[in-house]
C-alpha cells in the first residue's frame, strides 16, 4: 500500500506540485494523467525519494520515506521516462548492476536477472550489448531493470514514449502480468488510451493539483453526459427548437453547427429513440447518426477546460 | 560483505567496465599519452649528440682577428655555422626563422678591437641579428662569441701588428689627457712599456704562432650533468616527458569522468541510480574511486612503457612514487567530480574544463621546465596540483628523491583531493526532478 499525502514542491516562483494526495493498493494500477508540465514527473520524483518534498509525506506500507539511503526505497522500483541503461554493457550486466545497487548477492542477481529477462522476453539477448537493441527492446529492458529487487510498488514514468505499437502492446502485457502477481503500479502518461487500458483508478493532475481521483467509471460520471451523439440533418434549420429539445427529451447541451446537431445523453438505449422520434415528429429529417464513447480526454476537457495535449 | 560495500563495489566495477568498453576513452587515456610522451622523449635531450645552434656569420672585415673568430666558432661542437652572402640575406634568414642568430662582423672590426683593449673609448662593435622567439639561442651565441673574440683579440693585442699600433696610440692618448692624475699616467705608461716588451718578444720569436699564448676567458667550463645514478640524458628527458603526459592525460580522463556523470544525468541513468537506497558518499565516493583506479592504471602503463623503451628508472623511493601517484590520482578524480558538480550540460562543461586543464598542465611544468617561468609564477604554481605531481614524479625518477622528500608532495596532492572533493559535494545538485 502506497500512501501519498499532501505533497508540495516549489521551484523558485513555480509551484510544481500543490497538495497531491492519492493511495495505491496492492495489485492496483493507478494512472497519473495530465498534460506535459502538469507535475507528474515531480510527483514521481518525490515518491521515489529523488526529490525532498516541501510538504507532505510518502508512506510505503505505513513506513515513511526519509533520506537517500532509506531501506524503504527497496519497496519501490522506478522505470524512468528515459531509457536509463548503459549501452556499452550487455543486458545481463545492466541488470546485475542495477540489482546490486539494492544489495543483491551474486546468486540472487543471477536468479532475478533471469526472471526479469524472461518476463520481458529478452532471455535470448542476455549477452548482447544494449546498443545493439531496438528501441522497443530497450524499453522492455528498461522495465526489467526496475524489477530485480522485487519491489512491491512499481513507478512507471511514461514508459512507452517513442515506442512502436507492437512493443507498446508487449510492455502492456508485461505490466498486466506484474499486476496479476499483486504488484502495485503507478503509471504516468498523457496518453488516455494507455490509462484506459491499464488503470483501475486515475489521478487527473493539472497545474500541480489533483483535479480528480477516481475509477474510470467514476470519472465518466463527472461528464455532463456520458455519450456524445452527432445527428446529421438532411437540411439545415433555424435553431429556435433547441431549448424545446432539451426540455422535452433526455438530450443534454444540444447545439447546431450547420446541419449537424451535437448533443449528449446518459443512456443510449433509452434516450435515443425519444430524441430521434422528437426530431422526426417536428419534420427534422436526418440521414446519419453517430455516437462516441466517453473518454478521459473528454473528462480532462470537462474538468480543466483544456485539452490533454495542450502545451 | 555489507549491502553498502556491495553497492559501492558494483558502482566502481560498472564505471571500469564502461571505461573499458569505450574505445575512444581508452585511446585518449593510454594511446595518446604514450604516443606524445614517446615523441617528446625522442625529440628532447640528445645528451650532446643532437641539437646544435645554427648561426649565420657575415665577415665584412676579413682581417686576421675576424677570421680567427669565425674559425673558432666553426670548430665549436655546439655550433653549426654558415656564412652569409650579405647583410640583407642574413636578415631575411633570421626573419624567416631559418636561423636564430646572425652575426655581422663589420669592416674595421679587427683594428678597432685591438685598440679597444687599451682604450675603452675606441670599442669595436659587432651586430647581432636575433629571432625574438629564440632568445635562449642568442644568449648562448653571445657567450660563445665572447670566448672566441677575446682569444683572437688578446692574441693580436699582445703580439700582432694591430696590438703594437694600439699601444702606440694608447701611449699618445696618455700624453694628450691632461685631466689624468700623474701617478696613474706613470703607472699606465709603465704597464704599456711592459706590454711593448711582450710584443717585441713574441714578435721576435714568433711565439704567438707557435704557442697558445693569449688572453681570453680566465677559466674553462668543465660541464657535468647532475642527476641520480648513471642515467643517460635521454632517459632524463624521457622521465620528464612521461611525467608531463601522465599528469596531462589523467586530467583529460578526469574530464571524461565528470562529463560521463553529466551524461548519465541527462540520460536518466543517474535518476535510476539515485532511486536506490544509497548514501551520497557511496555515490560520489565510488565515482572518485573508479576514476582514481583508472588514473593509477594510466601512470602504471606509461611508466612501464617508459622504462621498457626509454630507460626511465625509478631511482627514488618506490613507496614515495606510489604515494605521489595515488595522491595525484585522487586529486584528478575529485577534480572530475567538481566538473560534474559545476557543469550544467556535458557540452558546456567540456569546453571550460579543457581550458582549465590545459592551463593547469602548462603552469604545472608538464610541458615546459619550471625554470623558464618567472620566479613569481614559479611560486604561484604551488597552488595547483599539477606542479606537485610533476615535481613528485620527476623526484621519484631521475632526481632520485627519497620518501622524506616525496611524502610532502603526496600529502599536498591528497590535500587538493580533499579540497576538490569537498567543493564537489557542496556544489553537487542532488535533487532530481
Amino acid at each position: 500500500m502506497l500512501d501519498v499525502s499532501g505533497l508540495r514542491k516549489r521551484f523558485g516562483a513555480i509551484q510544481a506540485v500543490d497538495g497531491v494526495s492519492f493511495q495505491v493498493g496492492d495489485g492496483e494500477t493507478v494512472g497519473l494523467l495530465g498534460p506535459n508540465g502538469a507535475g507528474k514527473t515531480t510527483t514521481v520524483a518525490m515518491i521515489c525519494g529523488l526529490l525532498q518534498p516541501d510538504e507532505g509525506t510518502v508512506r510505503v506500507d505505513g513506513a515513511s520515506l526519509k533520506g537517500d539511503d532509506d531501506p524503504v526505497k527497496r519497496r519501490i522500483g522506478l522505470v524512468p521516462q528515459e531509457v536509463a541503461l548503459y549501452d556499452e554493457l550487455t543486458a545481463r550486466e545492466n541488470l546485475h548492476f542495477f540489482g546490486s545497487l539494492y544489495g543483491l548477492d551474486r546468486v540472487e542477481l543471477d536468479r532475478t536477472s533471469a526472471e526479469a529477462l524472461e518476463l520481458v522476453g529478452l532471455t535470448d539477448r542476455a549477452r548482447d550489448r544494449v546498443k545493439t537493441f531496438s528501441g522497443g527492446m530497450k524499453r522492455r529492458l528498461n522495465l526489467a531493470a526496475a524489477l530485480l529487487h522485487d519491489p512491491q510498488t512499481l513507478v512507471l514514468d511514461e514508459p512507452t514514449v517513442g515506442v512502436d505499437p507492437q512493443s507498446r502492446n508487449a510492455i502492456f502485457e508485461d505490466l498486466e502480468a506484474l499486476k496479476a502477481r499483486g504488484k502495485s503500479l503507478i503509471y504516468t502518461t498523457h496518453y488516455m488510451e494507455e490509462a484506459e487500458r491499464l488503470c483501475d483508478r486515475v489521478v487527473v493532475i493539472d497545474r500541480g493539483r489533483v483535479v480528480a481521483f477516481d475509477t474510470l467509471r467514476g470519472l465518466y460520471k463527472l461528464l455532463p453526459a456520458t455519450n456524445r451523439v452527432e445527428v446529421e440533418l438532411v437540411e439545415s434549420a433555424a435553431d429556435g427548437w433547441l431549448d424545446a429539445l432539451q426540455a422535452e427529451t433526455p438530450a443534454r447541451g444540444p447545439r447546431l453547427e450547420g446541419h449537424v446537431l451535437n448533443l449528449g445523453v446518459d443512456d443510449l438505449t433509452s434516450a435515443m429513440p425519444i430524441v430521434l422520434g422528437w426530431l422526426s415528429a417536428r419534420g427534422l429529417a436526418f440521414h446519419h447518426v453517430r455516437t462516441e464513447r466517453p473518454d478521459l480526454e473528454s473528462v480532462f476537457l470537462s474538468l480543466t477546460g483544456r485539452d490533454l495535449r495542450d502545451p | 560483505m555489507s549491502s553498502c560495500t556491495r553497492s559501492f563495489l558494483a558502482l566502481v566495477r560498472k564505471d571500469l567496465r564502461v571505461f573499458r568498453s569505450d574505445r575512444r576513452a581508452l585511446i585518449l587515456s593510454f594511446v595518446a599519452p604514450l604516443a606524445l610522451a614517446s615523441i617528446f622523449a625522442s625529440l628532447g635531450g640528445g645528451g650532446g649528440e643532437g641539437s646544435k645552434v645554427s648561426i649565420l656569420v657575415l665577415d665584412q672585415d676579413c682581417g686576421p682577428i675576424a677570421k680567427e673568430i669565425v674559425a673558432g666558432m666553426r670548430e665549436d661542437e655546439g655550433v653549426s655555422l654558415r656564412e652569409a652572402l650579405d647583410e640583407a640575406a642574413a636578415r631575411e634568414s633570421v626573419r624567416q626563422g631559418q636561423v636564430g642568430v646572425a652575426v655581422v662582423i663589420p669592416k674595421g672590426f679587427g683594428d678597432r678591437a685591438a685598440k679597444g683593449m687599451f682604450n675603452p673609448s675606441q670599442k669595436a662593435e659587432l651586430t647581432f641579428l636575433t629571432d625574438p622567439t629564440r632568445a635562449a639561442e642568442a644568449a648562448m651565441v653571445h657567450g660563445l662569441l665572447m670566448k672566441h673574440a677575446m682569444k683572437a683579440i688578446s692574441r693580436d693585442a699582445f703580439g700582432g701588428p694591430g696590438g703594437q699600433a694600439a699601444i702606440d696610440d694608447a701611449m699618445a692618448n696618455l700624453d694628450s689627457n691632461p685631466g689624468m692624475p700623474d701617478a696613474l699616467r706613470e703607472a699606465l705608461r709603465s704597464m704599456f712599456d711592459e706590454v711593448k716588451k711582450v710584443q717585441r718578444e713574441t714578435g721576435a720569436v714568433g711565439a704567438m704562432a707557435t704557442t697558445d699564448f693569449s688572453f681570453g676567458t680566465p677559466f674553462e667550463v668543465k660541464s657535468e650533468v647532475v642527476k641520480a645514478g648513471q642515467q643517460l640524458d635521454r632517459s632524463v628527458m624521457a622521465a620528464h616527458s612521461f611525467a608531463g603526459m601522465a599528469v596531462q592525460f589523467i586530467l583529460f580522463a578526469a574530464i571524461e569522468s565528470g562529463i560521463g556523470l553529466l551524461t548519465e544525468r541527462q540520460k536518466g541513468l543517474w535518476r535510476r541510480v539515485r532511486a536506490a537506497p544509497l548514501s551520497r558518499w557511496v555515490l560520489l565516493g565510488s565515482k572518485a574511486a573508479s576514476q582514481a583506479i583508472i588514473a593509477v592504471a594510466i601512470i602504471g602503463v606509461l611508466y612501464l612503457f617508459g622504462a621498457t623503451f626509454f630507460g626511465v628508472k625509478l631511482l627514488g623511493s618506490w613507496l614515495g612514487f606510489g604515494l605521489v601517484a595515488i595522491g595525484y590520482s585522487l586529486a584528478a578524480a575529485t577534480f572530475g567530480l567538481l566538473i560534474a558538480a559545476i557543469g550544467k550540460t556535458p557540452q558546456a562543461a567540456r569546453g571550460v574544463s579543457v581550458l582549465a586543464v590545459l592551463l593547469m598542465v602548462l603552469l604545472g611544468g608538464a610541458w615546459l621546465p619550471m625554470f623558464l617561468f618567472p620566479e613569481w609564477l614559479q611560486t604561484a604554481t604551488l597552488a595547483i596540483p599539477t606542479r606537485w605531481a610533476v615535481d613528485g614524479l620527476e623526484g621519484a625518477t631521475w632526481r632520485g628523491s627519497n620518501l622524506l622528500a616525496l611524502a610532502p608532495k603526496a600529502a599536498a596532492l591528497v590535500g587538493f583531493a580533499a579540497l576538490f572533493g569537498t567543493l564537489a559535494a557542496l556544489r553537487f545538485r542532488w535533487e532530481e526532478e
